[in-house]
This record gives structure tokens, C-alpha cells and sequence, in this order.
């Protein structure tokens, strides 16, 4: 990671950086979190929690809370 | 000059019953239940504030009561409980009162209203149920110029005026939240303005109730947009306490609605962890009943069947905790599947064969941060996780192993950190840890950092106290 990036100042005989502790990977730049497969299991397990919230909106409106 | 306050004691045969008497009003059901707590916390003393100007029942009074017929005064009285005998300094009018060092219990506030005494009540929870209650947060209180301090679960009765059922459950959300994590102060005036009353029949004020499509959109309106779950239409995997027990584990308030009534599930305790018997109990704030009740067996309940849950939640927690949790479920499972160590692998297959249950907890990740040594994180870990770039609110997804749970030993062994912000169609893990490696996702850079770990023992949980009950398994995700 460059130094000069927005945001950070240049390095210069004043500036120490502190250390993250991590070793960046380069060949992970832009690659999807998870394989195809997996990503199909969370998209259509979120789809099956959106619908089970759209369900649940649907019916709220017969529901009194009187008390 | 009419005194400022009385001193009672307690100790003392029909002290109790004097101050039921006295201002358990038409219905003395609540206070009964408050006083009844408290003495059985230890009170000996109690101290009458009078003339006490409380901001929820002067707004209450604004609102409603100073435009009937029938006059109510506009202030209040407030009932202090200690557990130290009365000090007879505190009887010379040439020495301040000094209080903070009689063991203060909390306080309730007592409307002039017969039919509705009880109003903002902090009251410290039962000893036996103190480890339990996850919804707790530190309250500051002055009296006759002493600063006192306690932590407890707010509560307040309904009116029937100005509030029912369901408005006085978002005011103990709204008032948990203010002191929890520094939300505006809500009246009940602003919750009862806050609800659509374009949305049903009916009138505002009077109170008449609210449909829980109403009380939710009043939670948004006050600034902790709610999700809704209908309990008879649960998404495949979950159930009721799992739902509740993710937002309790979380410190979050959750109403729970069933019977024609609303109430505020603010912890709960395992029973018989690990055994058939295994059972949670809730602990509810039931405006009609009193604080801290313990629910054995919610199917058997006087309110079932349980209709909804209501989670009003911090504006900037977008992701629920179930997506949250088949997001770091999923992470875990394939990085310790693909990571070629045998502890990795021991881990998925502990994951596959349910050895290993998940928890999804939403926390401040400086409060994730600063709790790290206290959880027992080793240097290493802890260095990594302190120094990194995360969003305000988080979710913590912690792979547990189920029979160190039950024992009560620490049982994480292994977390995924998520953005509780993150764009729900492009969803990353901010960062994980599985035996072995600890891994960082640069969202400016989109690259991953990695570092390997030498072996880290099981970790407490972010969540701390009790457990919830039930595993979300592989097959889910």
C-alpha cells in the first residue's frame, strides 16, 4: 500500500508507522469472497429471511396490541 | 414549609403497606410488585421525594392530564430505596443529607394518578437474576443534592391515557437505549406522537392500542428502526429463542407481543444447560405486572401463543443478526475447510457434525476492542484486532463449542467480523480468525492480509453471561 494515499501523510524522518500485524496478499486483490457455490447458498438463504420479513409486515397490521 | 422528603422504615411492621396505602391509587397491582422487589432486595429504608419534577409524567401531564375536568397535580413523588437503616445525621438540618453509602437499590416515580401510580421505575435487578439480565445500563440520580448512581433496566406502567401496552414497551427500549448508548431522550408524548395514527381507526389520545405494524413504524419514527418476526413464519433454522437470545446476548431490548399485549424481554437464563431438561427462561418487563418477571416456559405462558417479536434496533445496524450469521457462518466454514492445518480441519468438522454451534452478537467494535483482554485474547490476536479499521457497530459471529458452553468454560473457537453497515448485495467478512490464521479484508484496497497464528486456546464469548440454546448447521448456509 503506497504511503501517499489520500488520507496519510508521506513518510519522512518525523513519521514512524505503527504496524497492522498483517501480511498483505497480493493475489487477493479484487477476488470474490467466496466460491460460486457458496455464494449461491447465502443468496438464497438471505432471499428466504427477506420473504419470511415481508410475511411478517403483511400480517401486521391484524395483530391489536390492546392492553 | 412543607418538608422535601420523608424517610421510612422499612424494617418496621406495615411501613410496606402504609406506602401501598398510600399511593397504590384505583390500581395498586404495579407498585405492590415494585415495593415487593424491593424489600425483598433488602430495603430498610425508603425515601419520599416530594414534589418531584419527573420529565416523563410532567410531559404525560402536558399532554393529557392538565386538560381534564378533573384536576391532577403536576408534579410527582419519587420513592428511593436503600439498604442501610435510616442515619439519624440525616434528621439534622445542620449537616447535608448524605445518602451514598446506604446501599442504594434505585428509585420508582409515582404519579398523582390513581389509576396509573407507577412511572419511571429503576430498580436493580434480583440478585438471583442480576448475571442474567443483558439489558442493563447505568442510570445517574440526585437527591437533596447527592449524586447516586445504580444500574437497571428502566420500566415504567402504562397510563391507559397517554400510553397502552405497546407505547410503554417502546419507552423502556427508547430510555434503555438513551442511557445504553447516548439516543435522544424520549418522553412518552414523543412515543405517542410518533405513532401513525393515520394507519388505523381511532384516536391517539385516548390510548387505544396499537397494531404491531404501528408500533413498529413508531420505533423507526424514534430513531430504532425495528425488525419483525411473526413467530408462526420463521425463516427455515430459526425459533423463538434463538431470534430473541441473539438480540439479548447483544444488550437489545426485544418486545415480544402475544395475547393482545406488548412487553420487553430483557434477558434470560439457561436451565439444565445440556441435558433434555435444557430450558431458557425470559425475563420480561410487563407494564401490567411489574419489572423483571420470569417467564419458565413461554409456550405455557399467560400471553401464548407468542405472536411477534419487535427488535427496534440502533438506526445503523442495517444487516440483522441472521444474515449476519449465514454470512460468518458461511466464512468460517469454508476458510477452516480449505486452510490445510488439522486444527482447521478438526474445526470443520466440528462445524459439520454440530459439535460447534454459532452466535451472532452486535456490539461497538470499541467495545469489541477494549473487552479483547478481558476475554482472555492473547497478545498476538488482540494486537491485530485493536489496530484495525472497523465500522461503529458490528457483528461478531463466534464458532462455539457446544459442550465447553454447557460447562461454562470459555467455547469460542473461532469469530467473524462483520460490518453491521455493509451493502447487502455485496457482502464481505471486515475480518475472521480460525486456528491457525487470522485474516483482514482492506475494503479500500479490496485485498485480503493475513497472519499465522500459533495454536490459541478457546476464548470467552463477546457476549459474555448465558448461552442461547440451538445450532445453525452446516447444511443451513
Amino acid at each position: 500500500m503506497s504511503d501517499t494515499k489520500p488520507g496519510r501523510l508521506p513518510l519522512n524522518e518525523f513519521a514512524t508507522p505503527v504496524v497492522s500485524g498483517l501480511e498483505e496478499d497480493a493475489e487477493t486483490v479484487g477476488a470474490p469472497p467466496f466460491d460460486a457455490a457458496t455464494a449461491a447458498q447465502i443468496t438464497s438463504r438471505m432471499r428466504e429471511i427477506d420473504a419470511a420479513q415481508q410475511r411478517a409486515t403483511a400480517t401486521s397490521r391484524d395483530v391489536y396490541l390492546t392492553w | 414549609m412543607r418538608q422535601p422528603a420523608n424517610a421510612f422504615d422499612l424494617s418496621r411492621a406495615g411501613a410496606l403497606s402504609s406506602l401501598l396505602h398510600t399511593y397504590g391509587g384505583a390500581n395498586p397491582q404495579v407498585l405492590q410488585t415494585v415495593l415487593g422487589q424491593a424489600f425483598s432486595l433488602g430495603a430498610q429504608t425508603a425515601v419520599v421525594e416530594y414534589r418531584y419534577l419527573d420529565a416523563d409524567y410532567r410531559n404525560e401531564h402536558s399532554r393529557f392530564y392538565s386538560t381534564t375536568f378533573r384536576r391532577y397535580p403536576s408534579a410527582a413523588d419519587r420513592l428511593h430505596f436503600f439498604t442501610a437503616p435510616i442515619p439519624p445525621e440525616l434528621f439534622r438540618p445542620d449537616r447535608p443529607a448524605r445518602f451514598h453509602q446506604l446501599g442504594y437499590l434505585g428509585y420508582t416515580v409515582l404519579r398523582p394518578v390513581p389509576a396509573a401510580p407507577v412511572g419511571r421505575t429503576m430498580l436493580a435487578p434480583p440478585p438471583d437474576l442480576a448475571d442474567h439480565i443483558t439489558c442493563r445500563a447505568p442510570d445517574r440520580v440526585n437527591l437533596l443534592g447527592e449524586p447516586l448512581e445504580l444500574t437497571a433496566t428502566p420500566f415504567i406502567a402504562q397510563d391507559a391515557q397517554v400510553s397502552r401496552c405497546a407505547q410503554a414497551a417502546l419507552w423502556v427500549t427508547a430510555y434503555y437505549h438513551h442511557l445504553a448508548h447516548g439516543t435522544p431522550r424520549l418522553l412518552p408524548g414523543d412515543i405517542a406522537a410518533a405513532v401513525p395514527t393515520d394507519l388505523a381507526l381511532g384516536r391517539p389520545v385516548p390510548a387505544e392500542g396499537l397494531s404491531v405494524f404501528q408500533l413498529s413504524a413508531a420505533a423507526t419514527r424514534i430513531g430504532l428502526p425495528a425488525l419483525v418476526y411473526k413467530l408462526d413464519d420463521l425463516p427455515g433454522g430459526e425459533s423463538l429463542p434463538r431470534i430473541a437470545c441473539r438480540y439479548l446476548n447483544s444488550g437489545l431490548p426485544v418486545i415480544a407481543a402475544g395475547g393482545g399485549h406488548a412487553f420487553v424481554l430483557v434477558g434470560y437464563r439457561r436451565v439444565h444447560p445440556g441435558t433434555a431438561q435444557e430450558r431458557i427462561h425470559f425475563i420480561r418487563h410487563d407494564d401490567e405486572v411489574g419489572p423483571y418477571q420470569v417467564v419458565e416456559n413461554f409456550l405455557l405462558d399467560d400471553y401464548a401463543p407468542w405472536q411477534y417479536l419487535i427488535v427496534p434496533l440502533p438506526a445503523k445496524v442495517y444487516l440483522s443478526g441472521e444474515k449476519a450469521e449465514v454470512l460468518g457462518a458461511a466464512r468460517l466454514t469454508t476458510s477452516s475447510a480449505d486452510r490445510g492445518s488439522l486444527a482447521a480441519h478438526q474445526l470443520y468438522a466440528a462445524i459439520t457434525t454440530h459439535k460447534v454451534s454459532f452466535r451472532s452478537t452486535v456490539l461497538k467494535s470499541n467495545d469489541f476492542k477494549t473487552g479483547l483482554e478481558r476475554r482472555g485474547v492473547p497478545d498476538p490476536v488482540a494486537s491485530i484486532y485493536r489496530r484495525m479499521p472497523m465500522s461503529h457497530w458490528i457483528w461478531v459471529v463466534e464458532a462455539t463449542d457446544r459442550a465447553a458452553r454447557d460447562r461454562g468454560d470459555p467455547c469460542v473457537l473461532a469469530e467473524a467480523i462483520i460490518d453491521a453497515t455493509d451493502h447487502l448485495r455485496d457482502l464481505h467478512v471486515l475480518a475472521w480468525r480460525i486456528p491457525g490464521e487470522l485474516v483482514q479484508w482492506d475494503p479500500d484496497e479490496d485485498r485480503l492480509s493475513r497472519r499465522d497464528l500459533t495454536a490459541v486456546p478457546p476464548l470467552g464469548s463477546v457476549a459474555g453471561g448465558p448461552v442461547a440454546a440451538g445450532t445453525l448447521s452446516h447444511a443451513d448456509v
